[in-house]
C-alpha cells in the first residue's frame, strides 16, 4: 500500500513537473495534424462554395442544391473556432497561414466565423424561397465573410 | 546600318500584340500577387484575346509574322548556328524556337487560368464550372508554377535581345518598336496583310475569348 502510494505520488509529481514543458513545446507534428485537419475542413468549405457558385451558373439553378450546401457551409463554419486551440499557430516544424493574431484576438476572429455562418445561413433561407435573384445576392456575402477574416488572419501567400 | 535599305518589317498589328502581352505580363502578375483576382481574371480573357489573335496572324497575317515564313527545320537552325544561313528578314530560324515556345507557354498558361480557383472557391476562371474543386485547385498550382517557367523564358528572350544588341550589333528593339529595319544588302520586303485581314481577325478572336469568359455560353 505504501509503495503504492510512493508510486502514485511520484507519478503525478513527474506529471506536474514535465507537464509544463510539454505543454511549451509540443510536438511539431501533433500540430501539423491539426492544422493539417483544419485546412481539409476549410477546403469543405470552399468545395461547397464552388457547388453554389457552380449550381448559379446552370440554365436553370437548382436552389435545392444551393441550399443544401450553403447547410454545409453554416455547419463548419459554426466548428471554426473550435478548429484553433492555442499553441496551433506559425512555429517551428509546422506549415500554418494562420496568423498569431487569431489568439490575440479571439472575439473578432469568433465574429468573424459566425458572420460566415450568418451569411450562409442567410443563403439557405432564401434559396428555400425558390427567389434565384435574391439567392444570387445572398451569395456573394459569402465571399464577402470569407474575405473579412481572411484578410485579417490569414498570411498572405 | 544606318546608310542600309529600310523596309517595313513589322506590321502595326504585331507590334500592337508585343507590347500589349510585355504590359499584361507585368499586370498579371501584379493583380495576382495583390489578390485582385477579379481584375486578373478580365486581363486573362484579354490575354486568351490576344493570343487568339496571334495564331489567326501567324496563318493569314502579313509574311513576317506566318509560321509557315520563320518557322524551320533542325537543319535550317544548324545552318544558322554554324552563320550558313542568308540573312533573316524578321525571325531566324533560332529565334522562331523562341517565339513557338513563349507563345506555346502562354497559351497553355492562359488555358490553365480558365480552370483555375482561389483556394476560397470564390473567384475562378470561366471553365471551372466544368471540373471539380480538387481539380481546380491543381489547375491553380500548375498555373502558379508554369508562370516562374515563363518567366525564365522570358528572361531568356531579353537576354538574347542583349546578346544581339551588344555582340551582334544588331538592334531588334527598335524595329519592334517602329516596324521598320534597315539591312545591309538588298532583301525582299516582307509582304503586308490588310487592314481588312487584320480586323476580322480582331473581331474573331473578340468574339472566341468573350464566349469563353461566358463559360462556353451565350
Amino acid at each position: 500500500m505504501r509503495k503504492s502510494v510512493i508510486v502514485v505520488c511520484s507519478f503525478v509529481l513527474g506529471v506536474v513537473a514535465l507537464g509544463p514543458l510539454f505543454a511549451a513545446a509540443p510536438d511539431p507534428a501533433a500540430v501539423q495534424k491539426i492544422v493539417d485537419t483544419r485546412v481539409a475542413k476549410y477546403k469543405q468549405i470552399g468545395k461547397a462554395n464552388k457547388a453554389i457558385k457552380d449550381e448559379l451558373a446552370q440554365a436553370q439553378p437548382n436552389l435545392a442544391n444551393v441550399q443544401a450546401n450553403a447547410r454545409v457551409i453554416e455547419a463548419l463554419a459554426k466548428q471554426i473556432p473550435g478548429w484553433f486551440p492555442h499553441g496551433t499557430g506559425q512555429q517551428p516544424g509546422v506549415n500554418s497561414e494562420a496568423r498569431p493574431i487569431i489568439w490575440e484576438q479571439v472575439p473578432t476572429f469568433k465574429q468573424r466565423a459566425a458572420g460566415l455562418a450568418g451569411a450562409a445561413h442567410q443563403v439557405a433561407a432564401v434559396a428555400g424561397t425558390g427567389n434565384l435573384d435574391a439567392t444570387k445576392a445572398a451569395v456573394a456575402n459569402i465571399g464577402l465573410a470569407c474575405k473579412a477574416c481572411h484578410d485579417t488572419f490569414r498570411e498572405k501567400k | 546600318m544606318s546608310d542600309g535599305r529600310s523596309i517595313r518589317l513589322w506590321d502595326l498589328p504585331l507590334r500592337l500584340f508585343h507590347w500589349s502581352l510585355v504590359v499584361l505580363l507585368a499586370t498579371l502578375w501584379w493583380t495576382a500577387e495583390n489578390g485582385r483576382t477579379e481584375l486578373h481574371e478580365t486581363l486573362g480573357y484579354v490575354t486568351l484575346g490576344l493570343l487568339l489573335f496571334r495564331l489567326y496572324w501567324g496563318l493569314f497575317g502579313s509574311s513576317s509574322a506566318r509560321f509557315s515564313q520563320f518557322v524551320k527545320g533542325p537543319r535550317a537552325i544548324g545552318a544558322y548556328l554554324r552563320g550558313q544561313s542568308p540573312v533573316s528578314v524578321g525571325h531566324n530560324p533560332l529565334g522562331a524556337l523562341s517565339v513557338l515556345l513563349l507563345l506555346g507557354l502562354m497559351i497553355v498558361e492562359v488555358g490553365l487560368g480558365l480552370f483555375t480557383q482561389d483556394v476560397d472557391g470564390i473567384e475562378a476562371g470561366s471553365l471551372a464550372q466544368y471540373i471539380s474543386y480538387e481539380t481546380a485547385d491543381l489547375a491553380r498550382e500548375w498555373h502558379e508554377f508554369l508562370f516562374n517557367v515563363i518567366l525564365g523564358v522570358v528572361a531568356l528572350h531579353v537576354l538574347a535581345i542583349l546578346f544581339y544588341l551588344v555582340v551582334k550589333r544588331d538592334n531588334l528593339v527598335g524595329p519592334m518598336v517602329t516596324g521598320r529595319k534597315s539591312f545591309d544588302e538588298e532583301v525582299e520586303s516582307p509582304r503586308m496583310a490588310s487592314l481588312a485581314n487584320a480586323l476580322v481577325g480582331i473581331l474573331l478572336s473578340a468574339a472566341i475569348a468573350w464566349f469563353v469568359s461566358k463559360g462556353l455560353k451565350l
